[in-house]
């Protein structure tokens, strides 16, 4: 790529910790601070869960991160990413924490570059996209994360230059304010709701339609029994 | 079991070269396609879960890096989560927000601001990155399932408040009209 582009935040992973001015020409530098490092026009609001405005949508938040992979990474993620897409118990994990719509990991190797003749240009490292819809905290999701998922944090981003380890929390968030990119635009279909709310109505709809079926020829008594027994089976989705 | 289709969602990932001199206005028009309440155009997008437009103006160059990777353009990130299959998503993007995906994607190279339907679609799926790992809370449900279900849990909730008084038979007879089969 273009060595001399001065398009650039460079950041020393300690001092990013630390808080203090990272290198970089002094057009470009940004500093850590509550809602980030991350690329954005320098003028975006943020909530007290420390979330820009536009990574808003409703409950819904929008988390972008790009980091650098050492040259091994790609093979070792390519090992992981396989495991865990044949293992998908190996996610269960994630998915109980509940508070994941949908995530992805894309290794990005090479980019299009506008060619009429639709050629890539090869990186000159491997890039690591790791993008979440969630709902709750930004903080108390990489907490979450951290914590819960510790190892696989390793695992995810063991092989990523400046990272600093899953725990403490406090270094990691850092790492991830200073790799996350801010969305200019984010659009959720039902952005008033929460995955749990929606695993939650996924798994009640057919109980609610198998219960009607029955109730059509129940007698009052039957109904009244039943009625009582469905709605304590049901109530952890309601 | 309605909500249980065949669909099964799908991660779309695609990175295109901003025209050097189209960042900022691309920029203001991302930021402003919210104005004055709008609905996002991504809402006529059906199979639309969740999706973002995202500038990456450069990668963070870590001082642990032996050498720095800089971007020769900054690139527009579009990422969506939708009802597969992708390529008919991106055909149905294209159709659908036409008006609005020429001044998105018109101002990145190689892709003209008077682009085609089938042209576009074109473009979009040249740009496309393999993504390695997709995680979905619930991987079988379309946005219709979704929505469905949404709606008939908040009947539920509403139902079973209004109806605490009620006796067995008034109840019986008052869920089988709330929910018809």
């Amino acid at each position: 790529m273009n060595a001399t582009n001065p398009e650039i935040t460079k950041v020393d992973a300690s001092t990013a910790r630390a808080g203090t001015v990272p290198a970089g020409p002094p057009d470009q530098r940004k500093v850590p601070t509550l809602t980030g490092a991350n690329q954005s026009d320098g003028n975006l609001a943020s909530t007290t869960t420390g979330t820009q405005t536009r990574n808003l949508d409703g409950v819904a938040i929008a988390i972008t991160v790009f980091s650098t992979v050492r040259w091994w990474g790609p093979y070792w993620l390519k090992i992981l990413f396989a495991y865990l897409s044949a293992a998908p118990k190996s996610l269960t994990t994630l998915r109980d924490l509940s508070f994941i719509h949908f995530a992805r990991w894309t290794i990005v190797r090479d980019l299009p570059r506008g060619d009429h003749e639709k050629t890539r240009v090869k990186l000159k490292y491997p890039h690591l996209l790791f993008e979440s819809n969630f709902n709750g905290g930004w903080e108390e999701y990489i907490d979450a994360f951290s914590y819960v998922l510790t190892p696989g944090m390793a695992a995810f981003w063991g092989s990523s230059y400046g990272f600093p380890g899953a725990l403490p929390t406090g270094r990691f968030k850092s790492y991830i304010h200073a790799n996350e990119v801010s969305a200019s635009h984010y659009y959720s279909a039902y952005p008033d709701y929460t995955t749990t709310m929606v695993v939650s109505a996924l798994e009640l709809d057919p109980k609610v339609a198998a219960f009607r079926a029955r109730a059509v020829s129940m007698s009052d008594e039957q109904f009244a029994a039943e009625w009582s027994a469905f709605l304590t089976a049901s109530s952890r989705n309601l | 079991m309605r909500w249980i289709s065949s669909t099964v969602t799908e991660p779309i990932t695609i990175l295109s070269p901003i025209r050097t001199e189209a960042e900022a206005a691309l920029r203001q028009y991302l930021e402003g396609l919210r104005n004055d309440g709008r609905p996002s155009p991504l809402s006529r997008v059906g199979g639309t879960h969740f999706a973002r437009w995202v500038i990456v103006s450069h990668f963070v160059q870590d001082t642990s890096q032996p050498h720095d990777d800089y971007l020769e353009h900054r690139y527009l990130l579009f990422t969506s989560n939708v009802d597969g299959p992708a390529g008919a998503y991106i055909k149905r993007l294209c159709r659908v927000m036409l008006p609005e995906a020429r001044q998105i994607w018109g101002r990145c190279a190689g892709c003209s601001p008077s682009v085609t339907e089938a042209e576009l679609a074109a473009y979009l799926s040249s740009c496309q990155t393999k993504t390695g790992l997709f995680f979905s809370a619930y991987p079988q449900a379309s946005v219709d399932d979704v929505r469905h279900c949404l709606n008939t849990r908040e009947r539920m909730i509403q139902f079973v408040i209004k109806t605490q008084a009620l006796s067995p038979s008034s109840t019986r007879v008052a869920f089988i009209k709330e929910f018809p089969a």
